[in-house]
């Protein structure tokens, strides 16, 4: 009974929303600009939809929705209680809109809507909201309306319904919700003032007091990020930091990697004028944008290191392989940012840098990292994985996991690589103990000249044979310096084509190195290809199995599910994460596709 | 009964119910489930004793999942994963008997993984003991001798001509097969110059040759130039061997505290068996004296008796991550025996704390999935009477061992309960599962 209560109440809302004949035309001349236009000023946040009917329509329709719904984990969470509930609630929510939820949001979500956040009326309550809807049609609710007059009784003292005064139907809540439906419009909100205003401006293309697009946040975000997204988020920071009376993002973050990764986009972000993210959903990729805006260069002495300077300024940027599986390029003044340790990360991490420091003792004896060590390496660190090779061994490893590779490039070659070289050969011997102790095979030193770089790799003393072998069998350290990029390649075989590949590109840069980068410079990329890594899981899928199995899975119902997990996976095209800064912002953006 | 022949055969043609035949499930394997219960007591015990003792075809599902379990372990090299395998098979396994004797002489050649480091040379040494198990005790300790982490548990590699390591033949003496007080420290220093050289390389027993001391030796009151074999044999042959054995298998399978003169008979039947186990075990379960009242719900569940019982009764499927953690917390934690000497077990099994840990996992079984949900046999249950379902549990929980006290104090803690059908069956099987009779088996 509950639910028949709380749907009928959002019927009733939908039907009061087409109450067209009372309600004035659209003579707002709206177009497609952003409803940000309505919304009076002052707000912390919007996030807005524009456009999602035809996305829905594509979802609806898609090969890998069916894919979903065909798969033995979707069976599987058809047994739960909530989801049959929620399907259940579906069912009588579309007997009664007489059409599909798909059709539904396409009709009465799909054209643009905006929730606009603003600060509470009293300290310590909560924030203050304004909700503007546009229909495609004004038509399409009548339909619906007529559909759920029948519903209007059960709504009982909850609300009332009488005329605006301004034009279009009023329904007041009895928490004090207000609701007005105007033509193909819907506005909604609890606070009266912010309510009057918006339906004030909807009515009055020339608002006598200032829309939100007059705000500085919202200006300078509509010309950096454009408005017509299918899904825009803008949080007003400058506005928020005003009313807390101090920064809200910490200027010491309490994670170094997270610090390494983004803290200058974060102390960007705290001095500007809006955070803004963006979402666009294509025939067949995605992207999702987050931008903050002002000139990096402006950093203090302690976030200078984020910034990097001198030409040419390296490019966050990942090795062409022939089976990439993942990577990672991030660009930073190491050295720099590991000096300036205090001002950037909180003092409860710092004792943990001694401890780091105390540990690579035993790789490096006798040298400090911080200022022997780091100050030979170059501003840029790379990994690459890849599937691995087994030349090695005479078999495979049980499991199977990904070869990796680090490049880092080198400020002084020659010293570093002797550094570099040392903490390989230490490397060795201690794995060599570690494997004593395990009773597998120990490694020996060996090099080789390769297309004339030399490259240092261990071996086995005798080559570990078997199909499945243990875990730790699925390595062979080498190293190689190619210029002033030292590499350490957990094979043989994946080093050489490191050094083929590096090679290769600094004596004819490829395209997306040719391009020249502006004022547009890349600091972080990652790229992921699910298709490799499917193929990485199927190889370990007996593993894999024996994990279901333990979760109490049966081996057929495990089988099943990873041939539905392989087979999404493989529908997926590559995955890229980036961070740009320009003169002017710095960006964010995570990249997908599907075929 | 016959009192001057207790290992006479058991008459089973004038009692076989649930009683007995959930007597004989719940000490040959670890618990049972409803359906097995019923199949045993349906079956009679001539039968059902021949499923146990004798090898069974295993199901094509069972072996793909034992296959990947025992692969997982082994690939990823993870003791944890090798728990699980072995934890699969004592639930999943149509051998539970054997299964059961692989952890009787798990604990009793008790090698630790906290030492031997190596996920492969545990498994191998559990699969030794699996095919002997139920079989000639003579090839199992002939074979623990020379088991790769046996050697390294007990410091093979150590035992050198010049410098010989007592270890392995100490412990083959007062733990393997003779007991404290049949052997002298001369047989012991004697006996670990036999086995000097038995070495391991690349993970296989190795004969040093040059580390071996091949001077005579004597042991037992013989002398010769005898090796690591030699003494294997000679402790085999001594008498106080199969009353060793006997001593352990009535204390495992029967009685905590079995008579002078049981242990004498046990023990010439294993002689005259030739240290094979398996007839003595048919003997032993279908003897009149394994089913004497005063032996029934005598022994106290060790912590996998406990849990994994429960699981097979309760819970399918089982989530097994959980299981070896709460093993260990209670006491039990599998391939990592506290010292050579294994679990002693018996009333050390209970303390005020591992009682509590065991009301605890009475709760999550009871009220959580975190070892998966309650099987639909059980939930089934609870769609029938008050007294049918109280009498239903009792039989599958407590052998059918229920008095007229505990009945009415279920049945009025069933009745009285608010909740739901199946929070009012969740609520009878907590509070059976933390009675003291509970356990026992």
């Amino acid at each position: 009974m509950r639910m028949t209560r709380s749907v009928g109440l959002f019927f009733l809302f939908m039907l009061i929303a087409i109450d067209a004949k009372t309600g004035r035309t659209d003579e707002t001349g709206a177009g497609n600009g952003s409803l940000a236009a309505y919304l009076p000023s002052g707000a912390i946040g919007t996030l807005e939809t524009t456009k999602l009917a035809p996305l829905i329509e594509r979802i609806e329709t898609s090969g890998a929705l069916q894919m979903v719904l065909d798969s033995p984990q979707w069976r599987e969470a058809l047994k739960q209680d909530q989801v049959q509930k929620a399907l259940a609630g579906k069912a009588l929510a579309e007997g009664q809109l007489g059409m599909s939820l798909w059709q539904f949001a396409k009709t009465y979500l799909g054209d643009r809507m905006i929730l606009g956040v603003y600060p509470p009326s009293q300290p310590g309550a909560q924030p203050e909201g304004v909700i503007i809807i546009r229909v495609n049609e004004a038509a399409s609710l009548t339909k619906l309306w007529d559909r759920l007059t029948l519903l209007l009784p059960l709504a009982g003292d909850k609300l009332k319904i009488g005329d605006y005064a301004g034009g279009g139907r009023l329904i007041t809540m009895d928490d004090g919700g207000l609701i007005v439906v105007r033509d193909r419009w819907i506005v909604a909100s609890k606070v009266k003032s912010l309510f009057d205003q918006t339906l004030q401006n909807l009515a009055n293309p020339s608002p006598t007091k200032p829309g939100l697009l007059e705000s500085a946040a919202w200006k300078e975000m509509g010309t950096q990020l454009g408005t017509d997204h299918h899904l825009q988020l803008c949080v007003n920071v400058a506005g928020i930091t005003q009313l807390a009376g101090h920064r809200f993002i910490p200027s010491k973050l309490d994670n170094p990697v997270f610090s390494l990764l983004f803290g200058g986009y974060l102390e960007l972000a705290a001095g500007s004028p809006y955070l803004g993210s963006t979402l666009d959903i294509h025939e067949n990729h995605f992207e999702l944008r987050s931008t903050v805006a002002g000139d990096p260069k402006q950093f203090d002495t302690a976030h200078r290191p984020y910034v990097l300077e001198g030409e040419p300024t390296p490019r966050a940027d990942v090795p062409s392989l022939k089976s990439p599986l993942n990577g990672f390029s991030l660009t930073r003044d190491f050295s720099k940012w590991y000096r300036n340790r205090e001002a950037l990360l909180d003092a409860s991490l710092l004792p943990n840098f001694d401890k780091f420091e105390t540990g690579l003792a035993t790789f490096l004896p006798g040298r400090d990292f911080g200022e022997e060590v780091l100050p030979l390496l170059g501003q840029r660190l790379t990994i690459v994985t890849t599937p691995q090779s087994y030349t090695h061994l005479k078999g495979k490893p049980g499991v199977q996991l990904p070869g990796f590779a680090l490049l880092l490039d080198l400020a002084k070659p020659a010293e570093a690589n002797d550094v570099l070289n040392l903490f390989f050969q230490s490397v060795i011997l201690i794995s060599n103990f570690q494997a004593a102790q395990e009773g597998r095979q120990p490694f020996v030193l060996s090099s080789e000249a390769y297309h004339e770089t030399q490259i240092a790799f261990a071996k086995y003393v005798k080559q570990p044979e078997g199909a499945t072998l243990p875990i730790s069998y699925n390595f062979q350290p080498a190293s190689a310096r190619v210029g002033n990029r030292y590499v350490f390649a957990t094979s043989l075989e994946l080093c050489r084509e490191l050094v083929d590949t590096l090679k290769a590109e600094a004596a004819s840069p490829p395209a997306r190195l040719a391009v020249a980068q502006g004022d547009a410079v890349r600091d972080l990329y990652v790229e992921l290809s699910p298709e490799i890594g499917a193929d990485m899981l199927e190889s370990n899928h007996q593993i894999l199995t024996a994990q279901n199995l333990q979760q109490g899975k049966s081996a057929e119902q495990s089988a099943q599910e990873l041939a539905a997990l392989f087979k999404i996976l493989r529908q997926l095209t590559p995955i890229t994460f980036s961070s740009t800064r320009y003169a002017d912002r710095w960006v964010l953006e995570l990249r997908g596709g599907w075929k | 009964m016959d009192t001057s022949k207790p290992l006479a055969p058991y008459d089973a043609t004038t009692s076989w119910t649930h009683r007995e035949a959930a007597h004989l499930l719940s000490r040959t394997q670890f618990g049972f489930t409803p359906a097995e219960l019923e199949r045993a007591t349906n079956e009679g015990l001539e039968a059902t004793l021949k499923r146990l003792t004798e090898t069974q075809h295993e199901s094509p599902d069972f072996s793909r999942a034992e296959t990947s379990l025992r692969q997982a372990a082994i690939s990823t090299g993870s003791i944890d994963n090798l728990k699980i395998w072995w934890l699969y098979r004592m639930r999943y396994s149509a051998n539970a008997l054997t299964e059961k004797l692989t952890l009787f002489f798990h604990n009793h050649f008790a090698t630790s993984h906290a030492k031997v480091n190596s996920v492969p040379y545990m498994l191998r040494q559990n699969e030794l003991i699996r095919i002997h198990a139920a079989g000639d005790f003579k090839q199992l300790l002939h074979g623990m001798s020379r088991d790769t982490a046996m050697l390294i548990w007990l410091d093979g590699n150590a035992n050198r001509k010049r410098h010989p390591n007592e270890n392995f033949a100490r412990e083959i003496m007062e733990l393997f097969a003779l007991g404290v007080g049949n052997y002298t420290e001369k047989d012991i220093q004697e006996a670990a110059r036999a086995f000097t050289g038995w070495h391991v390389r690349d993970g296989q027993f190795w004969m040093h040759e040059l580390q071996h001391d091949d001077s005579p030796k004597t042991v037992f009151g013989k002398t010769g130039s005898y090796d690591g074999n030699d003494i294997v044999n000679l402790c085999l042959e001594q008498p106080s061997c199969p009353r060793f054995l006997a001593t352990k298998l009535a204390k495992t399978f029967v009685c905590p505290d079995p008579s002078k003169d049981i242990i004498d008979q046990l023990a010439h039947r294993i002689r005259h068996h030739d240290l094979n186990l398996r007839p003595v075990l048919r003997e032993l379960f279908s003897s009149q004296w394994f089913y004497e009242a005063e032996n029934r719900r005598t022994l106290i569940k060790s912590p996998l008796e406990f849990v994994l019982g429960t699981l097979r009764t309760l819970v399918e499927p089982i989530r097994w991550p959980g299981v070896i953690k709460v093993l260990a917390d209670l006491g039990q934690n599998i391939f990592e025996p506290p010292s050579v000497k294994g679990w002693e077990g018996g009333r050390l099994w209970i303390t005020s704390s591992s009682l509590l840990q065991r009301a605890n996992f009475a709760t999550e079984v009871t009220t959580t999935s975190q070892f998966g949900p309650l099987s639909e046999t059980v939930r089934h249950v609870s769609s029938e009477g008050s007294e049918a379902i109280v009498s239903q549990l009792g039989r599958w929980l407590l052998s059918d061992h229920l008095d007229d006290t505990i009945r009415q104090e279920l049945l009025k803690f069933y009745v009285s309960a608010e909740g739901t059908a199946d929070q009012k069956l969740r609520g009878l099987l907590q509070l059976i599962l933390t009675l003291p009779e509970y356990q026992l088996h």
